[in-house]
């Protein structure tokens, strides 16, 4: 079971943009900063309808993410941290 | 406890007004209480908790208290520290609210509700205020609010805090409860762990499924608009554009009322000159009042072309936009995007910029932020621009409709920014803690048509700073220059100008020693000084000085002939790129040693800002001989 689950997650960065998801999870990549708990608060929960809209030439970062009814800008190594499906 | 309280504070009840940010607290607040405290489009606009008071019909009072807003009771920065402070009743000088008015955004339920849960949870009586009831409704978010206040067990009314009466619902709700507490009831206190995100993410989640509004809600309006203002090619263009248009207008719209106002003192110089016989009241009025207040005044049309455009920006919900395609630059010099909105107030006056760096979570960041921000052009540095620009650069018109006047003072505002931008970036090089990654996790918020009220009252708000300023701190400093370049009078067998025998001129002459490198006469070091206080009284010194130091018949009566006669090309562009970096402002330092809690901030500040002045004056004094 938890392999088939982990065969079909994806990191946010890695997605096709304008291709609806849904948030599995969010890790802490960076102790110093804890993305991780900035991201929950901001509304990045399991579960939650999830759409990267576009990204920025060359780099990629920073993204506009559309997370439930809001939109966000992230920087790549925030993105990083969302897991979806 | 909190029962006791109650019976201490007899102003009434306390109503505190708790949400997401960029839901329209201050909106509404303003509504409720009659004020006039600052909206816009994007978050993080309220840094402090404001209050006003609401008197309701049968003549009773409740205090209503603005907070900063905030996603979560887990504060990240100093101004969402606040509003936890105060729910927490552990706020300086203010008691725990009676009643907590979480205002939701009802286009975005699930994140406002996660908040009202957890606001819930502090055991505060709460009601709840469904703004943007209007808005949600056209995009087919059909809230049922007696549904909704059976699931959360709490009172919620319908507003929509930018319509007139918008806000009936929750005011008759707080009459009432002014009128009989027991309406409210406080709720149970939840101990333990009251930062459960997970747990309530379910919980709105369970709301949401029972009000039928568990569904994807696209934002197809700004995603469209998006589609062309962030587009890899267009979207800078259009960002340059509009940054360009700014810069044109100032100088083509101002043209007209600055003539007029120019004019008017003209004719009230004339006037008085007429009137008074020649002794020192007359040269206070002539030369000391009408000359250098006169001297600013002339500025209000331009100062309120800039301010016209900035707050239909931030009324519009582009200004974060712009952070988005500026971002790759702010993160290149180790800043993060966090910092765009404190250094775009800047732009008014690095004294509110300074203020929202409180935004912030992160320290250093906020601490760079704080020490660039008066690098950015505020707007009381136009004045001087303008001036000098007027004086020392030719009215030439290229193709296009371009104008070389605006040009270049579009180029002054870039060297600030750009100067900013290599002070940011030292700072990474030079410091460990620079070259960590930084947190962006901006809010893009829902586009919105300006609100042409709202623009008109920021307008005025702007005007009566403006005029106050002219009125206080300008015409004191301009009076005691007058003061100090009149007397002591000059010995009877003098040649020159009065001027030069006075207390200013003699300490102008010192000064010169010093600034005599980058070009500097005597009047600049005089005019220098007051400048201090306020930028602009750099302009109202000059003419006064100017005005003392005429040796026989009177010439000219404007600035800046007289100054494109007196002065080389190179003085004028030194001190254009002195103006530029020169922290020319006790207010800004005294801020910043405020915000930051010691002398050591304010000087490093002072002190660099100093050295760059000097540098770049140097620099614009020696090699602007060799490009003309």
């Amino acid at each position: 079971m938890q392999s088939t689950t982990k065969l079909l997650t994806q990191l946010l960065t890695a997605v096709p943009i304008q291709t609806l998801f849904r948030v599995h999870h969010v890790v802490n990549t960076d102790v110093l900063n804890d993305y991780k708990q900035q991201l929950e608060q901001l509304g990045f929960l399991p579960g939650e309808s999830i759409l990267v809209q576009r990204k920025a030439p060359l780099s990629q970062d920073p993204l506009v993410v559309r997370v439930g009814a809001s939109t966000y800008a992230l920087r790549r190594a925030e993105a990083e941290c969302v897991v979806v499906a | 406890m909190k029962e006791n309280t109650i019976h201490l504070h007899p102003t009434g009840l306390l109503f505190a007004l708790v949400g997401n940010p960029n839901c329209g607290k201050t909106a509404l607040f303003n509504r409720l209480t009659g004020s006039r405290q600052k909206v816009a489009n994007y978050a993080g606009v309220t840094v402090e908790r404001k209050e006003g008071r609401l008197e309701t019909s049968n003549g009773k009072v409740a205090r209503i208290l603005d907070l900063p807003g905030t996603y979560s009771l887990y504060p990240r920065s100093l101004d969402e520290r606040v509003t936890c402070n105060v729910l927490n009743g552990q706020a300086t000088g203010e008691k725990q609210p009676d009643v907590v008015v979480c205002v939701v955004d009802a286009t975005n339920l699930r994140r406002s509700l996660r908040l009202v849960l957890a606001v819930q949870r502090l055991g505060l009586p709460c009601i709840v205020a469904l703004n943007m009831s209007d808005e949600a409704k056209t995009r087919g978010i059909d809230v049922d609010p007696t549904a909704l206040a059976k699931a959360l067990g709490a009172p919620v009314v319908t507003t929509i805090a930018v319509t007139k009466s918008g806000d009936a619902h929750l005011r008759s709700l707080i009459e009432s409860i002014v009128n009989d507490r027991s309406i409210v009831p406080p709720q149970p206190i939840t101990t333990g762990d009251t930062s459960n995100v997970a747990q309530d993410h379910v919980h709105v989640q369970q709301i949401l499924v029972t009000l039928g509004l568990d569904r994807v809600v696209p934002d197809l309006k700004s995603e469209h608009i998006d589609r062309v203002l962030l587009n890899p090619v267009a979207g800078p263009v259009i960002l340059l554009a509009v940054l360009f248009l700014i810069f044109q207008a100032m100088f083509s719209w101002a043209e007209a009322p600055m003539e007029w106002i120019e004019m008017g003192f003209e004719v009230l110089g004339d006037a008085v000159g007429e009137f008074l016989p020649d002794n020192w009241l007359r040269s206070l009025l002539i030369d000391g009042l009408i000359a250098g207040v006169g001297g600013v005044v002339v500025f209000l049309p331009q100062i309120l072309i800039l301010f016209f455009f900035i707050l239909v920006l931030e009324e519009s919900g582009y200004l974060p936009r712009a952070a988005y395609l500026l971002d790759r630059l702010m993160g290149g010099v180790g800043l993060s995007g966090r910092s765009f909105i404190p250094l775009l107030s800047s732009f008014a006056c690095a004294i509110p910029g300074v203020i929202a760096a409180r935004t912030i979570p992160n320290r250093r960041d906020r601490l760079v932020t704080i020490m660039i921000a008066p690098l950015m052009t505020c707007s009381a540095r136009l004045p001087v621009y303008t001036l000098l620009i007027s004086a020392f650069i030719p009215r030439r018109t290229f193709a296009g409709g371009l104008e070389l006047q605006g040009l270049v003072m579009l180029g002054l505002y870039l060297a600030g920014i750009v100067g900013a931008l290599l002070v940011a970036w030292a700072l990474k090089a030079l410091t460990k803690s620079g070259r960590q990654a930084r947190p962006l996790m901006m809010e893009l918020p829902t586009y919105r048509l300006p609100n042409p009220l709202n623009v008109a009252i920021g307008l005025w708000q702007r005007a009566a700073i403006f005029i106050k300023r002219v009125g206080g701190i300008i015409l004191a400093m301009t009076v005691a220059l007058w003061f100090l370049a009149s007397f002591p009078a000059p010995p009877a067998e003098a040649m020159g100008a009065p001027i030069e025998y006075s207390f200013a001129g003699t300490l102008g002459r010192w000064l010169a020693v010093l600034l005599e490198p980058i070009g500097f006469n005597w009047q600049i070091a005089i005019a220098l000084i007051p400048g201090l206080a306020a930028r602009e009284v750099a302009v109202s010194a000059l003419g006064t000085v100017y005005a003392l130091s005429v040796v026989g018949e009177v010439t000219e009566t404007s600035l800046i002939p007289i100054l494109a006669q007196q002065w080389s090309l190179a003085t004028g562009m030194s001190m254009l790129a002195w103006y530029v970096f020169a922290p020319q402002c006790l207010a800004t330092l005294a801020t910043i040693k405020r915000e930051t809690g010691g002398w050591t901030m304010p000087l490093l500040a002072a002190g660099y800002l100093f050295a760059l002045a000097y540098l770049a004056a140097w620099f614009a004094y020696r090699f602007t001989p060799l490009l003309f």
